[in-house]
């Protein structure tokens, strides 16, 4: 964190150095360009009333100097020459006295000094205002009938001097706010960066109980915000892996006690016979349930990744699942189960083989779940928009409480059941279902036998 | 009936062969191709059974010779339930395919349904009343209802049907469906005439069939 905190306190110096800086620049060059003309014209302008009122006197260079004294008391420099070596300051004295060689002369001659054109050495406005004495305007004057040259500038060396003062203050106290305000905007930055920093290692470590503080509106709000979605998926699917794990691997190891329990009583060579058939139909049924499970899993496993890649062609919905009946017809004649169906020729673009599936598992249920002489009967409509299929057995039908269940994993009606179900069936159907945009529904009542009804929309999202 | 069966899994070769020869078949096992196809030239088979891997000649290219040259009917075994498998092991001629692991009884019928479909030659479609039969289907199609027929069910109802309110005596139903050699109990016959009677009062159908004292059954086609 510390880090952080140095990178934005430098980079706000930097910034701060780097804008004085060019503000500087900035100001030098709007001061070339156009105040210091001002300047020298309003400065020309002084010299002119000065000079005006000196040859309005008609008094003696002597006489003059009470005068300019009390004009430099006012706040002006002033230099007076002739051109025979009499010379006068008046006001504050120059720090740099000596004019550029034949200004004297020039002025004398009669063409004025615009002082700070000359001034090119310094270009640096601050040059233009140092007590300099090359930085006066020069105008010719008559003193008696003698040529006298007055050089003339406002002093500005205590003005200049508060104005140093207080833009050093500025620029001080701009700075010091500024840091400050960068350190505590960034302590509040850097408050929920550490606390996100923390909750993620706290799910690195598996632990989705976290809660984060942040409550802020800007992009760091947002991101705490997905982050405690993201933490709730994570929890989600944490417990759901978990539950699965556990669920699988009783499924296995139940069905393999047994098997391993009746397999060991049937090396007794003494076993009636009677013992000996049951318990090798044990190990039968367990071994069948087995098998049903692993295919059912890898199927659940790989629908479970995302983008299964979903095959679409025309699929005859009527002809495969006549497909399907005759594929179970064995089972059907073997528990003496009647079977009809009343099906409309329907196509559909959809997966042939995930459908396939979905018939093979909604009969296997209705001849899984029916009584002995039970009936079977499947529809198909083809209608405009839809096309719905259903599936009817008059079986043992379900409770409310668990047709509410039956289509989540691992969900078995009734777990002692000796049937060879493993629970996955339904939630493979349904999951299968969605995922050709279709719907699945179901109708039951106790005692009297179940309706799943399947519909898929004829023009699908995609 | 001879039935060959072809498997380099020694465990599942017996298990196919147990249950076949308890329901009276006669068996012929094979490790290989090459050994099923050197078996054939002494033997002749009604059916066989054919594992689709195996070492060396696979099952595909021993059903397309089985079917093509020698013209026996074959039911492939497959460990993979996938439908580049099926469609593969349609074009190579097989009859039908089973997913192993498979039940004993799933295999038995579908092997009573290949060789009842080689077998002999009966009306495959028949029509009296409002019910048309499909015996090589099993359907039975009542007012635009499909009902699927066990099949000892389909053959007796096919075989009177032919012979429409005539007397069909037990002993012709008898064979038709369940072979000159059977020795079974009548009562089995009059057991599945009750359901086949069940299933068409069900499904409205405008045929009965009448139990004629001594001889055996009649259909009767309503009016």
């Amino acid at each position: 964190m510390r880090t952080l905190y140095r990178e934005f306190i430098s980079a706000t110096l930097l910034i701060l150095g780097i804008s004085v800086l060019i503000g500087f620049v900035l100001a030098n060059v709007v001061y070339l360009a156009f105040t210091k003309n001002e300047i020298t014209q309003q400065n020309v302008e002084a010299a002119k009333q000065i000079v005006h009122v000196l040859e309005e006197m008609h008094v003696s260079s002597h006489a003059l100097q009470p005068f300019l004294e009390s004009v430099g008391r006012l706040g002006y420099q002033m230099y007076l020459a002739n051109g025979s070596g009499d010379e006068y300051f008046f006001g504050e004295p120059f720090e740099h006295s000596r004019l550029p060689a034949r200004t004297l002369d020039q002025v004398l001659n009669g063409t004025p000094y615009m002082g700070k054109d000359n001034i090119w050495d310094q270009f640096w406005m601050m040059g233009h205002f140092s007590n300099d004495i090359r930085n006066t305007v020069g105008l010719p004057l008559q003193i008696g009938q003698e040529p006298f040259a007055l050089f003339v500038k406002p002093d500005s060396k205590t003005l200049f001097s508060d104005i140093h003062m207080m833009l050093a203050g500025f620029i001080l106290a701009v700075a010091v706010l500024s840091l400050l305000g960068v350190i505590k905007m960034t302590k509040r930055l850097i408050y929920p960066i550490s606390e996100l920093s923390e909750a993620t290692k706290a799910i690195a470590n598996d632990d989705f109980t976290y809660s984060l503080e942040i409550r802020r509106k800007d992009e760091l709000g947002q991101l705490a915000q997905n982050f405690l979605q993201m933490q709730q998926q994570l929890k989600h699917n944490d417990v759901a892996r978990k539950s699965f794990i556990s669920n699988v691997s009783h499924d296995f190891q139940s069905p393999l006690m047994n098997i391993q329990g009746y397999a060991d009583l049937l090396i007794n060579p003494d076993l009636p016979a009677k013992e000996r058939i049951q318990y090798a139909g044990i190990v039968n049924d367990e071994a069948r349930r087995l098998s049903n499970l692993t295919k059912q899993l890898l199927l659940i496993t790989s629908l479970d990744q995302s983008g299964y890649p979903v095959r679409k062609s025309l699929v005859r919905l009527d002809l495969q699942i006549k497909e399907s009946v005759k594929k179970h017809q064995w089972s059907l004649q073997d528990r003496n189960l009647s079977i009809s169906y009343k099906m409309d020729e329907a196509e559909l673009f959809s997966d042939r083989e995930l459908l396939g599936i979905v018939w093979d598992n909604l009969i296997t249920n209705a001849i899984k779940y029916n009584r002995p002489n039970g009936h079977i009967f499947i529809s198909c409509s083809n209608n405009k928009d839809k096309i719905i299929l259903t599936f009817e057995d008059n079986g043992i039908g379900l409770s409310e409480a668990s047709a509410k269940q039956v289509f989540d994993r691992f969900y078995r009606v009734d777990a002692t059941r000796k049937k060879d179900g493993t629970g996955l069936g339904l939630s493979i159907v349904k999951e299968i279902v969605t995922l050709l945009n279709g719907t699945i529904t179901l109708d039951s009542e106790p005692g009297k036998g179940t309706t799943f009804t399947v519909m898929f929309p004829k023009k699908g999202k995609d | 009936m001879k039935i060959l069966v072809v498997d380099d899994d020694y465990d599942i070769l017996q298990l196919v062969t147990i249950h076949l020869s308890r329901e009276g078949y006669e068996v012929l096992q094979a490790h290989n191709g090459q050994h099923a196809l050197e078996l054939l030239e002494e033997t002749e088979v009604s059916l066989a059974i054919v594992d689709v891997m195996m070492p060396g000649m696979d099952g595909f290219s021993l059903t397309r010779i089985l079917t093509k040259e020698l013209d026996i009917p074959v039911i492939l075994l497959t460990a993979k339930g996938q439908i580049s498998d099926k469609e593969q092991g349609f074009k190579s001629g097989s009859e039908d395919y089973l997913v192993k692991p498979f039940e004993p009884k799933e295999l038995l019928f579908r092997v009573a349904v290949v060789l009842r479909r080689f077998g002999r030659a009966m009306e495959s479609v028949v029509k009296v009343g409002n019910v048309k039969i499909n015996r090589n289907d099993f359907e039975v199609i009542i007012n635009d209802e499909t009902i699927l027929f066990p099949l000892k069910e389909i053959e007796l109802l096919t075989t009177l049907a032919t012979r429409a309110n005539k007397v069909t005596p037990r002993s012709v139903l008898l064979e038709q469906a369940w072979g000159e050699d059977y020795h079974g109990s009548e009562l089995t016959l009059n057991t599945h005439m009750n359901r086949i009677r069940e299933r068409l009062k069900r499904y409205n159908a405008s045929i009965e069939i009448q139990t004629v004292r001594g001889i055996g059954y009649k259909l009767e086609a309503a009016e």
